[in-house]
């Protein structure tokens, strides 16, 4: 670079008055391009573009038929590039997702993928792996390959991981979506049918009263329906949510929601729930609304991302108004909406001081009138599972009180 | 389940020495291995073994062609990660060490535990400096903090001024003024006849775990600490025949030389710290009478407890030393006599100064209520000055200022011994100017490692929180980084910037995962790859997965907790902005970060991270942007400097030719740093 107007030619003598010779000598090294490290360009390209067709590996499997120094010296090299965890005795090594966009951008681009894949498809990878592979060999059409998917009722988690991974070879966006949708009804989906593993037994008056509550007709003008299911701890209360959300949440998961009924399930047992930030608990909400009416999906996701931003620059956002535009755009008011409030008791537990200024119920249910009124959610209905009773801010709670289990019931009852 | 591992690829004795090493705590390893293994480019990894025993034996056989075995050895010891029968093994394949510690009783001196001691004293000699001035020595200096170095004022007095009623560097004073840790001479034992042949299994000649520079101390040996490792590693290392070294140089009676003619001393040349641009943090001048020379070590007219003066130089160093551990201080000493310890650099006639020496002491008076000056009998002389008086913890109690010459004993037979006392300037009057300057951060220009280096540009916010957050105690609202940031702000350099400054700065652990590869788990599937990260087990229960409060969270952070020891372990989250929203994963860091403030040595940093931490952490979230023409005249100072205005003028310029180019963000600065330095060798060529 040579300085070309005499301005410039000033700013540089002015940055180079009063520094000798030597110091302008050290300057230049110390701005020299840093040294690379001596390995084989060409060995770590080959390690690379194995890891990046890959899910996690024995990293010895990555630099076999190398010599047992220069192998070292590689995977020294590399290792920064990769998630490092031991499972069960064993290291695995997964290349994180910035190496291997890179990776499989320089792939693409060079046309060289099919033989990378023929050239990593003797490393031994875990499913996620093995997917990714299938899916970089398919190209961008898999159609057909994710109909063998459901076929063979692959893990839903391991394509959604797969499909993360091959997204720097484009397209398959859809897929992704549909992958994110599954994954996240299946999370749920999965932490309540793990309770039904030994069926719900002495609980069917109960869950008839609970399904009668779902199916009731409800007066959209009038108050949000609101039935508290009480009991202590351990008496099977998340259980018997179990057996009423689980066929809900099988039909979403099978894309058939349509215009019946679906469910949206939060757990307050996650922190991210904290009770004062109901914003958070509106996001959850149109995120399973999404997942029920994928259609409306992609939108709420823009939409949360937006306020997401507004929030972070202004501190504040309009989301339930807003949110309310997609509502009625996807048609959505009119269908019935039951939200689960799981383990309302660690709502108290964040704001113990029940009563006045503190009250920990207050706000939540304020929160579930502005869905109704404020979002738009004409046909909500909200199941409150707790220890203690709820009261509502209008209208009246219907209660559900679970006595303790006893005699062979007892054993069979979990959360 | 790892393979079974084929026994018969060991050396026996090395494969007997591994069955001896503790396997199940893989983070003190690592505490043992990564320094040796970093230091001397071996490229072997505890990560890649299959099997901890394999890796073990990979380990000792490497250490042991490289003749670092003693060295593995003795850290292993004293990391308490070897069984009953490490040592006899060790004895066979070594044979035995020329040194043994040896414990004594005398009426001054309690027995201490003598490795303790040991490894106190060798942490004590790391951080004692020779200081030299235009080339001649003048004085001895100690490392109180990280960046800071106390040494008497009257050593450095001729490089500061008065100016506006402050102390101030005199110009050029940084060029002239020289701090060199580790110039120390050291001594091998004549090698031992080799126990088991004359060569090992992969054809190595001679004694094992004696060969060339790393066959480091008996007492480095002993120790295992660092100092060794700064003594063996720092500059070039001569050796110089008994014969040729100069007698008892020390101008009192020594009688601790116990090398006998014709064996090797080796005198270590020591490492050049290098100064902060403005190295005079502070100065507190001697009083007149001290500067002109004491008639009576007793007095301390002039002198308060307040204001001093303290006869006091704090050098401000450019990059920190033992950022692990902080220098103690003792500051509270005992009102009776205790014995002292102090480490100097006498100087020579010739104006060369010894090597680092040990006198040992009594402090037996204290000047003024409270203490503005101590008395002690240590034996010293000029070059000695501002050295540091250790007790018998190695707590650094008192800073050496001078005294007479008259040697105790001769002082007793003549009647005075009154006189016969060197004086130093206690800690705890200043100990409160250490605080009030420490925070100095030190910014890193380039990062390393085994991937290669890089420059760092910018990223002084992320810096200055990483150096909070490496405080002892740190709260919890500083263990927690939130960074955030368009591309081109370097947000996927955070791994590697965190990994790099937390290993310069302190002895933490850092490892890190990316969410975006945890998408085919649940989240106690991916609580359990994070205790795996460090080679941890985590009991998650099957039977209530979906637990993040009450199950999963706490239990995992217990395990990080308690991994590694007292030391700090820093996770490194990244890859949300690919993860596409995983609310298990985002339950479980808030967890996390919730209960942060019990889990004391556990840092977190979450890059692109979007979530809204709890409200005592809104201030731990870093927005980066896009490097500054200041970030990019940065890298144009020396470490610790700042860019005065042509420098950012004359960056803003280079910036301004690659946006041009139609380059941004780190792009854009790394170019304008290439167009200087080509224009910086077009020119001198020219």
């Amino acid at each position: 670079m040579t300085p070309v107007t005499p301005d410039e030619q000033r700013l540089v003598e002015a940055f180079l008055a009063g520094r000798s010779e030597a110091e302008t000598r050290a300057l230049v090294r110390r701005l020299s391009p840093p040294q690379l490290p001596q390995v084989a360009e060409d060995v770590v390209r080959v390690v690379r573009a194995r890891a990046a067709l890959s899910g996690a590996v024995a990293p010895r499997d990555l630099v076999r038929a190398l010599p047992g120094g220069e192998a070292e010296r590689v995977l020294d090299v590399v290792a920064i590039d990769f998630d490092r965890v031991l499972v069960g005795g064993q290291w695995r090594w997964t290349m994180r997702s910035g190496p291997r966009e890179q990776t499989l951008v320089r792939l693409a681009a060079e046309g060289a993928v099919r033989a990378a894949l023929a050239e990593a498809d003797s490393v031994p990878t875990d499913e996620a792996g093995r997917t990714l592979r299938e899916l970089a060999g398919v190209g961008r059409d898999g159609g057909r390959l994710f109909r063998r998917f459901a076929r063979e009722k692959r893990d839903d988690r391991a394509i959604l991981q797969a499909l993360t991974w091959v997204a720097p070879l484009g397209g398959r966006q859809a897929y992704l979506a549909e992958a994110r949708r599954r994954a996240g009804l299946m999370a749920v989906r999965d932490s309540y049918a793990a309770l039904l593993d030994v069926g719900v037994h002495g609980r069917e008056r109960e869950l008839e009263v609970l399904r009668e509550f779902v199916c009731a007709p409800a007066d959209p003008r009038g108050p949000v329906p609101v039935l508290a299911v009480t009991g202590a701890g351990g008496v099977g209360k998340s259980t018997l949510l179990a057996a009423l959300v689980v066929p809900y949440l099988d039909r979403q998961l099978d894309g058939e929601a349509g215009e019946g009924s679906v469910v949206v399930v939060i757990d307050f047992d996650r922190e991210v729930f904290r009770a004062d930030a109901e914003l958070e608990l509106s996001f959850e909400v149109t995120r399973q609304l999404g997942w029920a009416w994928p259609i409306a999906g992609a939108d709420f996701s823009a939409l949360r991302h937006q306020a997401r931003e507004e929030r972070r620059l202004a501190g504040e956002t309009e989301f339930e108004a807003e949110a309310r535009v997609l509502v009625d755009l996807h048609d959505l008011g009119r269908r019935t909406v039951v939200l689960v409030l799981d383990t309302f008791e660690d709502v108290r537990r964040d704001r113990p001081l029940s009563g006045g200024w503190n009250d920990p119920e207050r706000p939540m249910m304020e929160w579930v009138r502005r869905l109704r009124h404020g979002m738009g959610l004409a046909g909500l209905r909200v199941v409150v599972s707790g220890r203690g009773s709820v009261s509502a801010v209008d209208g009246v709670v219907e209660s559900l009180r679970l006595p303790e289990a006893t005699g062979g019931s007892a054993g069979r009852l979990g959360r | 389940m790892a393979a079974p591992v084929d026994e018969g690829r060991w050396d026996p004795a090395l494969l007997a020495l591994a069955h001896a090493v503790k396997l199940d705590d893989p983070v003190l390893v690592d505490r043992v291995w990564e320094p040796l293994r970093l230091t001397h480019g071996i490229h072997l990894r505890r990560d890649t073994g299959a099997d901890p025993l394999e890796f073990t034996a990979e380990a000792l056989t490497v250490a042991e062609g490289r003749g670092l075995l003693r060295r593995l050895a003795i850290d292993l010891i004293n990391g308490d990660l070897v069984l009953p029968g490490f040592e006899e093994r060790l004895t066979a394949l070594l044979g035995a060490a020329a040194f043994n510690l040896q414990s004594f009783v005398n009426g001054d001196f309690t027995p201490k535990s003598a490795l303790v001691s040991a490894r106190r004293f060798l942490d004590s000699c790391d951080r004692v400096c020779r200081i030299d001035i235009g080339g001649e020595h003048r004085g001895t200096g100690v490392l109180v903090r990280p960046t800071l170095v106390a040494t008497a004022a009257h050593v450095v007095q001729e490089l500061v001024r008065v100016e506006g009623g402050v102390m101030v560097a005199v110009s050029g004073s940084r060029d002239a003024l020289r701090l060199t840790f580790g110039y120390a001479e050291d001594y091998l034992p004549p090698p031992a006849a080799a126990p088991r042949g004359a060569a090992g299994p992969r054809g190595a000649a001679g004694p094992r775990g004696a060969a060339g520079l790393q066959a480091v101390s008996p007492l480095g040996e002993a120790g295992g600490v660092r100092a060794v490792a700064s003594l063996g590693e720092a500059g070039g290392v001569r050796a110089v025949s008994l014969g040729e070294a100069s007698g008892p140089r020390f101008d009192c009676p020594t009688g601790d030389r116990q090398i006998g003619p014709g064996e090797d001393v080796r005198v270590f040349e020591g490492e050049v710290a290098e100064l902060h641009e403005r190295w005079l943090a502070w100065c507190s001048l001697p009083t007149a009478s001290e500067r002109l020379g004491l008639e009576d070590v007793r007095d301390i007219a002039g002198i308060t407890d307040v204001d001093g003066p303290w006869d006091l130089a704090l050098i401000r160093l450019a990059q920190p030393r033992r950022g692990d551990r902080r220098t103690r201080l003792g500051v509270q000493p005992p009102g009776e006599p205790f014995p002292v310890h102090v480490l100097h650099h006498p100087g020579r006639a010739s104006g060369t100064a010894e090597p680092l020496l040990w006198s040992i002491g009594r402090l037996d008076e204290q000047l003024g209520a409270p203490a503005v000056r101590y008395l002690h009998d240590a034996n010293t002389v000029a070059g000695s000055s501002g050295a540091p008086l250790f007790d018998d913890e190695w707590r650094l109690v008192a800073l050496h200022q001078g005294g007479g010459r008259t040697l105790q004993a001769v002082g007793d037979a003549a009647g005075v011994p009154e006189q016969a006392r060197n004086r130093a300037v206690p800690v705890c009057r200043w100990l409160a100017k250490l605080d009030e300057l420490e925070d100095v951060v030190p910014y890193l220009q380039e990062v390393g490692g085994p991937a290669g280096p890089r420059r760092v540009v910018g990223r002084r916010g992320t810096q200055e929180r990483l150096w909070r957050a490496l405080r002892e105690g740190a709260p919890a609202e500083d263990r927690l980084l939130v960074v955030r940031g368009e591309p081109g702000t370097g947000l996927r350099f955070t791994k590697r910037l965190v990994g790099e400054y937390v290993r310069r700065h302190s002895d933490g652990v850092v490892v890190s995962l990316d969410v975006a590869n945890a998408l085919g788990t649940d989240t106690a599937g991916f609580a359990e790859h994070v205790a795996g990260t460090l080679s941890a087990e985590l009991d998650v229960s099957p039977g209530a997965p979906d637990r993040v409060r009450d199950g999963i969270a706490p239990r995992l952070g217990a395990v990080l907790d308690g991994v590694g020891g007292s030391r700090a372990v820093w996770l490194v989250f990244e890859g949300f902005d690919r993860a596409g929203g995983r609310q298990g994963l985002d339950n479980l860091l808030l967890g996390l970060i919730g209960a942060l403030p019990e889990y004391r040595t556990v840092r977190l940093v979450v890059v692109s991270w979007q979530q809204v931490p709890p409200e005592p952490y809104t201030r731990s979230v870093e927005d980066l942007k896009p490097p500054t023409a200041e970030d990019v005249a940065c890298a144009l100072v020396g470490p610790g400097g700042t860019p005065g205005p042509d420098d950012v003028a004359f960056a803003e310029f280079a910036l301004g030719r690659a946006q041009a180019e139609h380059l941004t963000g780190y792009r854009a600065a790394s170019r304008a740093i290439d167009l200087i330095r080509a224009m910086l060798k077009a020119r001198e060529v020219a």
